[in-house]
């Protein structure tokens, strides 16, 4: 928070950064599977103060019709924010960043979509921003991408995403808000984590060529680590089910 | 890939093998040489067939293709064409998915109307017969597709065939309909 003064260290001598981070240090992350009964997939994310839930519905009938394609899924997504995510009130109406965030989004899961299995179908992706504090876009990412592995839709890989930026000169890892509004540069970066093929970038801010390398470099180097709580996320749900179904069986044969 | 057996837990992107070892099965798709799994599952290997697939723990909706037998419920009718809100492909439940059928595929014998061959609420088996213009066209041609289970017009009774016609046991109404042989075993 903005001392007296009203001038603000977003890194203090330590090395240390507002939320006592280090610079390349990541939000402590969670992830849920499997979280809403009705929808065909879901995740339920909390990345710092980030709480995110997301649905996947389909394949399934693509309504209005004229929208199918016949020889792949269609595939959609939308990213909204709750009207109290923020301090301010936002209109739940969609604003234009939210338009754009759901085109981004889309764009940079599709291409891990086998959707030429589904044709005439379409699936169906809601991304509910149920409390933001920055970094709410790689967030959404990382939680879609597990939400389509819970509805069975085959993908080649999990896609993950992190953003990088630059504050007070230094290049740090997963902007938390306030260092997204005052720091100098903001670059969310999303990786399929096995080819290292990068499937959204974008900036906001200006760095140096050198800065942007290493930016980039540190975002997938994050990525990697959110990567393997993705995994984990999934293996929890599923072994998890598992070991609880099979020792009943067991359980009853003994009575009888 | 370390330990690799039968049985272990595997996510999407989880790289299986290569080709050369194995035929990729259910679950698992073919890049650059090397075979990687697509759905969270359990690896199955099959050292006879030299085939490795992910046994999925997920299950997702069906689509149906050209040939399968579907059954659904008639939502809509009119005099050439009906709607048929399809809630299972061969024997997988779960389909949300709509398919029309033209008074040409009715039957092998000419039908006039559709109003003579189906009423909207019937359970109709059928089967698919072409994917074209983003439709499922289905067709009851054959003995063993039509309706499975028919309801009475008048009163919403279960329709039962008795001396050769489709009779409301509540209200004394006979119906027509295209229905399946052994119609009267009921569903099964």
């Amino acid at each position: 928070m903005p001392n007296k003064k009203g001038v603000e260290k977003l890194i203090n001598k330590k090395g240390r950064r507002i939320d006592g981070r280090k610079f390349d240090e990541l939000r402590p992350i969670k992830i849920d599977v499997g979280v809403l009964n009705k929808a065909n997939g879901s995740a339920y994310i909390e990345w710092g103060k980030n709480k995110i839930l997301v649905g996947v519905y389909g394949p399934r009938e693509v309504h209005p019709r004229h929208l199918s394609k016949y020889d792949k899924a269609l595939f959609r997504s939308r990213y909204h924010m709750a009207p109290f995510s923020v301090a301010e009130r936002k209109s739940p109406a969609p604003s234009r960043r939210e338009h754009e965030l759901s085109k981004v989004i889309r764009e940079c899961l599709e291409p891990t979509i086998f959707t030429e299995l589904f044709p005439r179908t379409s699936i169906d992706v809601f991304i509910e921003v149920l409390q933001a504090e920055g970094g709410t876009r790689c967030a959404g990412i990382t939680a879609t991408s597990v939400a389509l592995a819970d509805a069975g839709i085959p993908i080649k890989d999990l896609v993950v995403a992190c953003a990088s930026g630059k504050i007070d000169g230094k290049i740090v890892l997963d902007l938390s808000d306030i260092e997204d509004q005052k720091g100098e540069a903001d670059m969310p970066v999303a990786i399929i984590p096995r080819t290292g093929e990068i499937t959204l970038l974008q900036m906001d801010g200006i760095f140096t060529q050198d800065e942007f390398e290493k930016a980039l470099q540190i975002s997938i180097e994050g990525c990697k680590k959110i990567n393997a709580i993705q995994r984990e996320a999934i293996k929890n749900k599923y072994l998890v089910e598992k070991a609880s179904i099979e020792p009943e069986p067991e359980e009853t044969v003994n009575e009888a | 890939m370390k330990n690799r057996q039968s049985g272990i837990f595997v996510t999407p992107g989880d790289k299986l093998g290569v080709i050369e070892e194995f035929l990729p099965g259910l679950g698992t798709y073919v890049d650059d040489g090397n075979i990687y799994s697509s759905t969270i599952g359990h690896l199955l290997i099959d050292l006879f067939k030299k085939k490795i697939s992910d046994n999925p723990s997920t299950s997702i909706t069906p689509i149906p293709k050209v040939g399968d037998i579907v059954v659904g419920q008639v939502v809509n009718i009119q005099d050439k064409n009906i709607v048929i809100k399809i809630s299972q492909i061969n024997t997988e439940s779960r389909s949300v998915l709509t398919g029309i059928m033209h008074v040409s595929d009715v039957s092998t014998s000419y039908v006039k109307t559709m109003f003579n061959a189906f009423k909207v609420g019937d359970f109709v088996r059928a089967k698919v017969i072409s994917s074209t213009n983003k439709e499922f066209h289905l067709s009851t041609k054959g003995s063993n597709l039509g309706v499975i289970q028919a309801f009475c017009s008048n009163c919403g009774h279960l329709l039962v065939f008795q001396k050769h016609r489709l009779r409301c046991l509540n209200c004394k109404k006979i119906e027509r309909r295209k229905i399946v042989l052994g119609y009267e075993k009921g569903l099964d």
